[in-house]
Formats: C-alpha cells, sequence, structure tokens
C-alpha cells in the first residue's frame, strides 16, 4: 500500500515546520538575549567560571531529559504541538490535558490526521488563557491577588497536580477501550515509583521513558496478536 | 543597587513583551494552519472553534494555579524575568530546581544576602540555557520525528493508531503513581477528581450531552480541590 500525500498537504507542513522553527528559535534567542543583556549592557558579568559551574549542575541534573523528553512527548504531541509545547511549556499539566479533552469531546481518535488536527486547536485555545493568566493575575494583578485570596483557598491550589492528572487518566482509560493496556500501564508505573526508583535514585530521569516505552511495548504486542488471531479465524 | 531594580527594568519588560508576542503569534499561526487543511481530515470550522474553546476551558484550572506560584516567586526574580520562565517552557518544578542548582554553585542563597545582580543576572541565565537545551532539540529534532511517524504509518498503520494512546496511557499511569507517592492528601485528591470524571462522562454518555465532557476536566479539578481544602481545614 503506498500512502500518496497531496501536494498542498506536503506545502503546508513545510510551512508548519517553517514557522514552528521560526518560532521556536525566537523564543530561544530572546530568552537568552534578557540574561545577556544584563551581564553586556548592565554590567552585570559573574564570570566564566561561576557560568560554567551552573551549567555543569544543570546539565548532570537534566541531561537525559533534554533528549528524552521530547522524543517521549513526540507521540502524544505531533510536530505542530511538539513546536507549541516546547515552547509554551505546562505540558503535563495543561497542554495534553486540553488536548485530550477536545480530542474525547469531538471523538477524534488518537493517532490520526483528525486528532492531530482538533490538537492544534486545544493547544492554540489553552496557550491563549495561559497568556492572558500570566498577563492579568500576574504582570497586573500580582501580590493583591495573594492578599484577597483566603489562605484555605490558595493552600489547596498545591495539590492542583494531583486534581488534574487523576481526571485526565480516568477520561484516557475509558476513552481507550483497551483495559489490559490500562492496567500494564499502571503496574509498571507503580512497580517504578515505589518499588524500583527508590531502591536506584539514579534511575529517576529515566522513569518516565520506561512506563512509556514498555505501555507501547505491550499494546503493539496485544494487537498484533489479536491482529494474527483475525487472521487465523 | 538592589538587584530588583535590574530585574524589573523596562529593558527586562521589553524581553518579557517579546516573548509574549512570539507565543500568540505561534499559537495564530498553528490554528490557521489547522484550519487550512481542516478538509482533508473532515474537520468543520465548528469543530475547530470547539476544540479552541474545551482547550481555553480546560487550561483555566491549570492556570490560575500555575499563576499563584509565580506570584510567589515574584519577590525573588522581579516580574518580567518570572513572566519570562513560566510563560516560557515553564514547568515550574524545572525552574525551581534551575535556579537552585544555579545559586548554589555560585554559592548564595537564592533571593538571600549576598544575592546581588550578578548572581540574579547567572541564575537567570542558567534557567534559560537549561530550557533552551530542550527547545534546540526540538527545533532540530521534531521535523524528523515526524518523517520517521510518517514512514512507520505508511508501513504498518495499525502501529500508529496504537501508539500515541498507549503512549498517553503509560504517561499518565506514570505521572498518576508519582503524584500518589505525594502522601495521604494527595490520593484522596486523585480518588475524588478521578471519580468525578467518570461519573461526568458517564453523565455525558447516559444523557448524550457533549456540554458535559467540555467542563469534565474543570469540573473534575474543582472536586479535587475541595477534596484538599476539606482535608485540610481538618488538619491533614
Amino acid at each position: 500500500m503506498t500512502i500518496t500525500i497531496s501536494a498542498a498537504a506536503t506545502a503546508a507542513d513545510r510551512k508548519l515546520n517553517f514557522w514552528g522553527r521560526l518560532t521556536l528559535a525566537l523564543g530561544l534567542i530572546i530568552s537568552l538575549g534578557a540574561p545577556i543583556y544584563l551581564f553586556t549592557v548592565d554590567g552585570l558579568w559573574p564570570g566564566w567560571p561561576a557560568l560554567l559551574t551552573s551549567a555543569v549542575g544543570i546539565a548532570t541534573v537534566f541531561a537525559i531529559n533534554w533528549i528524552v523528553e521530547p522524543v517521549t512527548y513526540f507521540p502524544m504531541l505531533g510536530v505542530a504541538g511538539s513546536y507549541q509545547a516546547w515552547l509554551v511549556g505546562n505540558i503535563s499539566n495543561k497542554l495534553l490535558p486540553a488536548s485530550i479533552t477536545a480530542q474525547a469531546a469531538l471523538g477524534a481518535k488518537h493517532g490520526t490526521r483528525r486528532a492531530e488536527l482538533v490538537s492544534i486547536a486545544a493547544i492554540s485555545g489553552a496557550v491563549i488563557v495561559h497568556v492572558l493568566s500570566l498577563a492579568i493575575l500576574v504582570a497586573i494583578g500580582g501580590t493583591y491577588i495573594l492578599k484577597v485570596l483566603p489562605p484555605v483557598v490558595t493552600d489547596a491550589f498545591a495539590f492542583i497536580l494531583p486534581a488534574v492528572i487523576g481526571p485526565v487518566f480516568v477520561q484516557l482509560a475509558l476513552t481507550l477501550k483497551s483495559p489490559k493496556v490500562v492496567i500494564v500501564g499502571i503496574g509498571i508505573a507503580a512497580i517504578m515509583v515505589f518499588g524500583l526508583v527508590p531502591l536506584v535514585p539514579a534511575m529517576a530521569p529515566v522513569a518516565l521513558p520506561i512506563v512509556v516505552i514498555a505501555t507501547v511495548g505491550a499494546a503493539v504486542a496485544f494487537s498484533r496478536r489479536s491482529r494474527t488471531e483475525e487472521v487465523a479465524a | 543597587m538592589d538587584y530588583l531594580e535590574y530585574a524589573n527594568s523596562p529593558a527586562m519588560w521589553v524581553f518579557a513583551a517579546a516573548i509574549f508576542a512570539v507565543v500568540i503569534v505561534q499559537a495564530v499561526i498553528f490554528y490557521r494552519y489547522a484550519k487550512s487543511v481542516s478538509a482533508e481530515a473532515e474537520l468543520t470550522s465548528g469543530d475547530q472553534r470547539r476544540a479552541l474553546r474545551i482547550g481555553a476551558v480546560s487550561a483555566i484550572g491549570p492556570s490560575i494555579a500555575v499563576a499563584i506560584v509565580a506570584i510567589g516567586l515574584l519577590p525573588v526574580f522581579g516580574t518580567p524575568a518570572t513572566l519570562m520562565r513560566i510563560g516560557m517552557v515553564g514547568s515550574v518544578p524545572y525552574e525551581l530546581a534551575a535556579a537552585n542548582i544555579a545559586s548554589q554553585s555560585i554559592g548564595v542563597e537564592l533571593g538571600g544576602p549576598g544575592f546581588d545582580g550578578t548572581a540574579f543576572a547567572a541564575v537567570f541565565f542558567t534557567m534559560a540555557l537549561g530550557a533552551g537545551v530542550w527547545m534546540a532539540v526540538v527545533l532540530f529534532g521534531a521535523k524528523s520525528m515526524g518523517t520517521l511517524s510518517t514512514k512507520v504509518r505508511a508501513w504498518k498503520p495499525w502501529v500508529m493508531n496504537v501508539v500515541p494512546g498507549a503512549a498517553l496511557i503509560g504517561a499518565f499511569s506514570y505521572l498518576t503513581m508519582s503524584q500518589a507517592s505525594g502522601g495521604f492528601v494527595s490520593v484522596l485528591v486523585l480518588l475524588g477528581s478521578g471519580a468525578a470524571m467518570a461519573l461526568l462522562l458517564l453523565a455525558a454518555k447516559r444523557w448524550g450531552k457533549g456540554w458535559i465532557r467540555e467542563w469534565a476536566l474543570g469540573l473534575s479539578m474543582v472536586t479535587g480541590l475541595v477534596v484538599a481544602m476539606v482535608l485540610q481545614t481538618n488538619g491533614m
């Protein structure tokens, strides 16, 4: 079977890669430009030794994450989603939940072109709220908001991550309709988080990719088996 | 001169505004891209607007949470740097880890005595550098990853139908378990908000109401936060 991609789609994809790379590169340049401005124009140069030790410090902690995270999240985000997510950040707490909820509500199956386009629109919506919330609540509202909100409310926000991740997991588990894959995923995750990582703390940066790869491997194996059974029957 | 005068200088505000402009322009360009190719995926413009709205609604809760953390960081980093770091590749845990590692390497406490202009500049640079590596990996790698997945799709289409869903289940299984390791309150918040989602999705199916699905994440999140509030006021 050959896949024919229309010329219009290829041209659109070229455009997508061009703008994705351009915006990401601009974001990178501006974010490094601000501290470089402090070094040069404001004369706040800390010296090479300070910068080198800091760089080595973060590299020892994050070197593995730098490579494995973009690769791990790629099947969920796609090309466009990767450009958006790595510019804006907040992937697992904001952008993926937005995309998963939109795909579920519009009945778009994971891995289809339709799901990819729904995800772009949903992430764009999430990005707009993200930018507005930072502009209004942080830049303008600032410290005033912390004074107004009762501590009971602000303390509860310390638990926003379980409050987002729990429902997203349930939503995924119910839309995937493959209980075997869900059980494998949660089982391996439990072994990693409560068994292996406390024993071997150095495994922490690769724990997420290991769970993802194992779950994907199990899902491919299950669906291959069900396909051969179909053929045999 | 206090380092916060540099951190809140007009020039820093210009850099912060420039980053926000890039983020917004990207969202507009990508939304229009999706619109231009929507016919091939049988996506109506109504569907697309609905997806945009669902994404926006789902992001309200997490955005408020991130804003509260960001407000807490304002006295340490000043407003423009906080906006840039949280607004860009900003997972709060990464930014805080990077800032602490950088200030330890220089030998001063973050925001403490001795944290002067040069220390701030060094910490700010280190945060941007670390996040910049992720951006560079995507900048140079996303296109090839896309080509690879197109090839796999052409070779064995069913593989690409299985992989993204399974990858999501794997990732969120791990995230769920690592949240569960956060203690008793975290576990109950996970269970409460997860149960709310299950009930909402059942209700949406039972009565065929699409809007319930759209609001499901926001409502479940509020349920989880109420659970946390009740447990905390009872001294847990």
